[in-house]
């Protein structure tokens, strides 16, 4: 069995998006590909989420992340019919706006996955508001009930029990008094064997450490719910109106994280870019090199 | 006396490890101080419980908030019972409750949650009045009150919650006396912070190392002043204790220097955000004081 290192992995997942075979040993590395789909009619403070907005923001950000014009077709890129999809949220520190949840089942089952698990965060039970939100949004696309299931990402979490093949995740941003701004890199540490806990010290360093070795054998999917942006567990601070897709997860961190402090500021002298970075250099879970991201905005 | 999973599991280990005794009844002490409290509240007019509280210790903190329970831990904390109630009007309104072990800690926690800029009321100590937020403290317990973000309410309602329980404690408790070693002129109001160990320090300056050697035994003082500056003041439990973290400090980047001075058990620290001019015309202040302290602090 050819084992491949994780730049390879991404350079062959970046290949597969745009439709090309896989090489797995280039000399050059590809750039990866980060999507970023913003509609500023999409919510608002004051108002609720816009469903046909977020819709046509799903679509335009899933076709152009894989260079398909058919939205099934797209979703079938990152995800085969022979997958088991895990769909994990973002947790409680700023839960997704729930119709985030349910549009990103709805593309899930668009392709036709073996099955799927809504891999809600078990603590999202304190808020049952926003569980029946959600839990509604994700059945009425088509979801079993019995497919939400709250055992999965405990903390620490149960996914490497599980025979998962596809991860399709989507975080938050917010401001966080251990990692400055948490996003992709440190949902991946909650969402481990461990749980955090193990990797707060120095802002996090070692977050990144648990991607490949836990999470490496699935293909990813980053749908950053950056609609609204957080202030620690306070809730929306700034409305972005934005989605970032991306199959390689530090480098749709690193985008987020750029978007995010375009008008937030990182918790107190935390430094947030820093266990984005070590994902890559230290633990090389993807690209945090902005020269070596293509990204790309787009606004419907 | 009923306990929750999480602190019977945390009591279990507490004996299987060997740690018989002293902290076995502090534990015990901590976690029936905050279930007397919350118990306080269920003749409360209007108000209604929507279940039994939880009640966490040590580690167990990480079950309820994740990352956040690294703030109350560099504080010192030693339970945290929590319960959800429908206030008046329904919206869910969740109350913490730390016991702290002291009133400096209790302090310590407030003082790392609050925001310097947020509106403040004067209690039994000043607290913050957030947006559906009540952040304060009396004697050694800390309450974080805060409303559900989708019906949120005013912090002023939620007083009453608040006053149902400090109204049985019968201390109010001193601030730390650390901070009469900190100067009072250019102080910027409700900025000080009061805690015991690093990812507490990390959120005012963050250092990869172990800088300044904290542990659950050092207490530290920091404080933001007019002109960027900021000072901290550390004790240690040995002046031999305190020479070796001065004597361990490795050298400042150059970019953001850092000025130390030393005294006996104290270590005082001060740096800008600029070229450290306005700083070290600071630490001569700040080296006066812990040489012979300041009045007391009436408060932060």
């Amino acid at each position: 069995m050819l084992r491949i290192g994780r730049r390879e992995f991404i350079g062959g997942a970046a290949s597969l998006a745009a439709g090309i075979a896989a090489a797995p040993l280039m000399a050059e590395p590809r750039k990866t590909k980060v999507v970023i789909v913003t509609c500023p009619d999409v919510i608002d403070r004051n108002r609720p989420v816009n469903t046909g907005a977020l819709r046509r923001m799903f679509e335009a950000g899933i076709m152009r992340l894989s260079g398909r014009n058919d939205v099934a077709d797209a979703w079938k890129t990152f995800i085969t019919p022979a997958d088991a999809v895990a769909l994990a949220d973002s947790g409680t520190w700023l839960l997704n706006v729930p119709e985030v949840v349910a549009e990103a089942a709805r593309g899930i089952l668009l392709a036709s996955p073996q099955s799927v698990s809504v891999t809600y965060c078990s603590l999202d039970t304190q808020h049952p508001d926003w569980m029946a939100q959600m839990r509604a949004g994700v059945t009425g696309a088509g979801v079993p009930p019995e497919a939400l299931d709250g055992a999965v990402y405990t903390i620490p979490s149960n996914f490497h029990r599980k025979r998962f093949t596809a991860l399709v995740m989507t975080p938050t941003l917010k401001s966080h008094s251990i990692a400055g701004v948490s996003g992709v890199v440190k949902h991946f540490a909650t969402m481990s064997r461990g749980g955090p806990a193990p990797h707060h010290p120095n802002a996090m360093e070692t977050a990144g450490s648990v991607i490949i070795p836990e999470f490496g054998h699935m293909s990813h999917l980053v749908i950053v719910d950056a609609l609204r942006f957080g202030e620690l567990t306070r809730g929306p601070k700034y409305f972005q109106k934005s989605l970032i897709f991306g199959t390689d997860p530090v480098a749709a961190d690193m985008v987020a994280l750029d978007l995010f402090l375009e008008h937030n500021a990182p918790y107190g002298d935390l430094p947030p870019e820093r266990h984005r970075v070590l994902a890559d250099t230290r633990y090389h879970a993807g690209i945090s090199d902005r020269s070596q991201i293509e990204v790309v905005r787009l606004t419907v | 006396m009923k306990f929750t999973s999480s602190v019977t599991a945390a009591l279990i280990g507490l004996y299987v490890t060997g740690v018989f005794g002293q902290t076995l009844r502090l534990t015990d002490t901590a976690v029936a101080g905050v279930q007397r409290l919350l118990a306080r509240t269920g003749n409360l007019k209007g108000w209604r419980r929507r279940g039994p509280p939880r009640l966490f210790t040590g580690d167990r903190v990480f079950d309820y908030m994740d990352g956040a329970g690294e703030i109350p831990k560099a504080c010192g904390y030693r339970a945290l019972g929590v319960e959800q109630f429908a206030a008046p009007g329904g919206a869910v309104v969740t109350a913490e409750v730390y016991d702290m072990g002291t009133p400096a800690n209790a302090f310590g926690l407030v003082s790392m949650k609050r925001d310097p800029k947020a509106r403040h009321i004067e209690l039994d100590h000043r607290a913050e009045a957030g947006t559906g937020e009540l952040v304060l403290w009396k004697g050694r317990f800390t309450f974080i009150l805060y409303s559900d973000k989708l019906r949120g309410i005013k912090a002023e309602q939620l007083l009453p919650l608040a006053r149902s329980m400090t109204s049985a404690i019968r201390e109010r408790g001193a601030l730390p006396d650390l901070l009469q070693y900190l100067p009072h002129a250019g102080y910027v109001q409700n900025s000080v912070k009061y805690f015991h160990t690093k990812p507490a320090l990390d959120t005012i300056r963050f250092t990869e190392d172990g800088s300044f050697q904290l542990t659950p035994s050092t207490e530290a003082a920091a404080a933001s002043y007019a002109g960027g500056v900021s000072l901290v003041v550390i004790r240690y439990p040995t002046a031999g204790a305190a020479g070796a973290a001065l004597r361990a400090l490795p050298p400042a980047p150059r970019r953001r220097p850092l000025f130390v001075v030393g005294h006996d058990r104290l270590i005082g620290a001060a740096w800008d955000r600029t070229d450290g001019r306005a700083a070290r015309k600071m630490l001569d202040k700040l080296h006066s004081l812990l040489l012979k302290p300041g009045s007391p602090w009436p408060d932060a």
